[in-house]
């Protein structure tokens, strides 16, 4: 039996109709609170801003990245989405409902991996399964789930004793155990051994493949370019940058890069559109085209052996890194 | 091996989905519960010692047997019913079990009630373990009736008394400080530790009006036939009238509590 057989779900009509659509979306908390000795009550009396007007769309069958530096509003928008809290602003809507207020019309539809597992103290995987899918309104029969995600072996083990790996692999299961039609995976990977991520990337792409709408967040950025369809960079409450990997890397120069040839005047390397820096020994190029400005840079260099030369594409790496960079604006 | 996919029906209107539901957590919370030795023991030594230390006290006339009773309904809502469950429910959030399960299918008072129930199984057993005491120490028992009430309308008051505290308990350690305030309050003022006919007037009716004072009022009423002032009420119509007095601050207890308790209520801890 392969994970292929369970996971995916008698394929749904992919529909043109978004599965989680976020307008104006705030999240404030109260920062500090002031007690009234005489009536007993405490009054907010500052707040802090960790969502600050977001809009998202994700269609079914898509995987949308979300991501974003420490303390960038990621786990809150992924909070609101979830219907776990209740927005200050704007409106979320899950398969066209209210995940908070409409709970019931939205969760038996959903599919959720928290940060943290949750799990009780005292229940073996068996039992945490069992006592899963009896809280779910149409639940999948556990124990082929449990073997697709390499638990087979582990059945009797209790929760605590699992492995973080393990223990996430489980949190998964339970995740998709209801045929959720949209999944929400909070860094589902993080502490994963690369073994299992690459078990965990191939569940999420199965799932998407079937039509199941995904939101996932996560700290790795060869996670997002390797999984999603579309993906947005959070910073500071806001969403910096949003579209396909194309998209956002599209504005973004490559990068050339080579040892400082001491028998060669870089005053007479012509380079149109690319930006050339120096620092000590080594010499940068930003360029639109490197193409051709890896053609005008060997022409000028000739016989002459380059020293250290590398060129790379725009990355999402270099992407993150200029947002995170950027000034908090406030 | 094969899957067969099956069409399944994805409604969720009707209770069938919701009772099933919380039959499933009903379960894994008796499951850990019966699990945990240091709860069941704290659960079911407190209310036997709590009984035998007080058994020495004289509640407005009543027998030993009656006062057994009602120390073992008194003790077992305040250890078992209400401690426990205060205790449990800060624990649970801590271990981010209540985030998970709110996440999920159940709808937050499912969440919040569900360990509840074997403690409510505990609070019964205990009961009927007093009255049958009771009974055996040769004590009348002229309205049964009224002790069913006792133990339900309790039962009723201080779960949601529990959810109310828990939502104002930071952590566990703190759990023993947050429920003092309502321990040590019934303690003084359901009339077995302290006499009430010796309190003046106006904090008599105070007392009654607190969350465990009906509970042993309804107790004395079913044992010995006596109203919360302490005259003989007459059978029939005027003992349901008594004892709706009775019922009434404990309805209003659970209503505010759960109000405030559901209100209040964090899912996780903050730091």
């Amino acid at each position: 039996m392969t994970a292929t057989d369970i996971i995916a779900p008698g394929g749904r009509p992919a529909v043109d109709e978004a599965a989680i659509e976020v307008r104006g979306l705030r999240r404030s908390y109260v920062a500090q609170r002031r007690f009234n000795p005489l009536t007993g009550f405490s009054r907010a009396t500052a707040h802090f801003e960790a969502v600050r007007g977001i809009d998202l769309r994700i269609a079914r069958g898509e995987l949308f990245a979300l991501l974003g530096t420490n303390g960038a509003g990621k786990t809150s928008t992924v909070e609101l989405v979830e219907g776990l809290s209740r927005p200050s602003g704007g409106t979320v809507r899950v398969l066209g409902h209210d995940p908070f207020t409409e709970r019931r019309l939205v969760r038996h539809r959903t599919g959720v991996v928290l940060q943290s597992s949750g799990f009780p103290p005292g229940l073996t995987v068996r039992e945490q399964a069992r006592y899963w899918a009896g809280t779910l309104t149409a639940p999948r029969p556990s124990d082929p789930l449990l073997e697709a995600v390499g638990l087979a072996g582990r059945l009797d083990v209790q929760t605590a004793q699992l492995s973080g790996g393990e223990r996430r692999r489980l949190d998964i299961a339970l995740a998709i155990m209801g045929e959720p039609e949209v999944l929400i995976l909070d860094e589902p990977t993080t502490g994963l051994d690369p073994e299992s991520r690459r078990m965990v990337w191939a569940l999420i792409r199965e799932l998407v493949d079937s039509g199941v709408a995904v939101l996932l967040t996560t700290h790795y950025l060869e996670e997002a370019e390797s999984l999603a369809d579309r993906l947005a960079i959070m910073h500071a409450g806001r969403i910096a940058r949003t579209g396909t990997m194309a998209e956002l890397v599209a504005d973004q120069p490559a990068q050339i890069s080579f040892g400082r040839p001491a028998d060669l005047n870089l005053a007479s390397l012509a380079l149109p559109g690319a930006r050339l820096s120096v620092d000590d020994d080594a010499v940068r190029i930003e360029t639109t085209t490197m193409q051709r400005s890896l053609a005008a840079l060997l022409a000028w260099a000739g016989d002459v052996q380059l020293t250290d030369l590398q060129a790379r594409s725009a990355s999402l790496e270099q992407v993150f890194l200029a947002i995170a960079n950027t000034e908090e604006p406030s | 091996m094969t899957t067969t996919t099956t069409t399944t029906n994805r409604v969720t209107t009707g209770r069938g989905p919701a009772l099933r539901r919380f039959g499933a957590l009903v379960r894994t919370e008796t499951t850990i519960l019966l699990r945990n030795r240091t709860a069941v023991f704290t659960a079911v030594a407190l209310p036997l010692f709590m009984t035998f230390a007080f058994s020495g006290m004289d509640i407005g006339g009543a027998g030993l047997g009656a006062l057994l009773a009602t120390m073992l309904v008194v003790s077992s809502l305040m250890f078992v019913v209400y401690y426990t469950l205060v205790t449990s429910l800060v624990g649970r959030r801590e271990q981010l079990v209540l985030k998970r399960l709110l996440a999920g299918e159940p709808d937050p008072i499912e969440i919040l009630i569900a360990p509840a129930v074997p403690l409510w199984a505990l609070l019964v057993i205990q009961s009927a373990l007093g009255v049958g005491a009771a009974l055996l120490l040769g004590a009348p028992l002229p309205n049964p009736w009224a002790l069913a009430l006792a133990v339900v309308a309790g039962a009723a008051a201080w779960t949601a008394l529990a959810v109310a505290s828990a939502a104002l308990t930071r952590t566990v350690e703190a759990a023993q400080l947050t429920t003092l305030p309502l321990i040590l309050l019934s303690l003084l003022f359901s009339g077995f530790s302290v006499p009430l006919g010796a309190l003046p007037g106006p904090v008599q009716t105070l007392a009654h009006l607190l969350p465990m004072t009906p509970v042993v009022d309804l107790v004395r009423l079913a044992f010995t036939g006596v109203g919360a002032d302490g005259r003989a009420v007459a059978g029939g119509a005027d003992a349901l009238l008594a004892a709706g007095a009775m019922v009434l601050p404990l309805l209003g207890w659970t209503a505010l509590a759960m109000w405030g308790g559901l209100r209040w209520f964090r899912w996780e801890q903050r730091s």
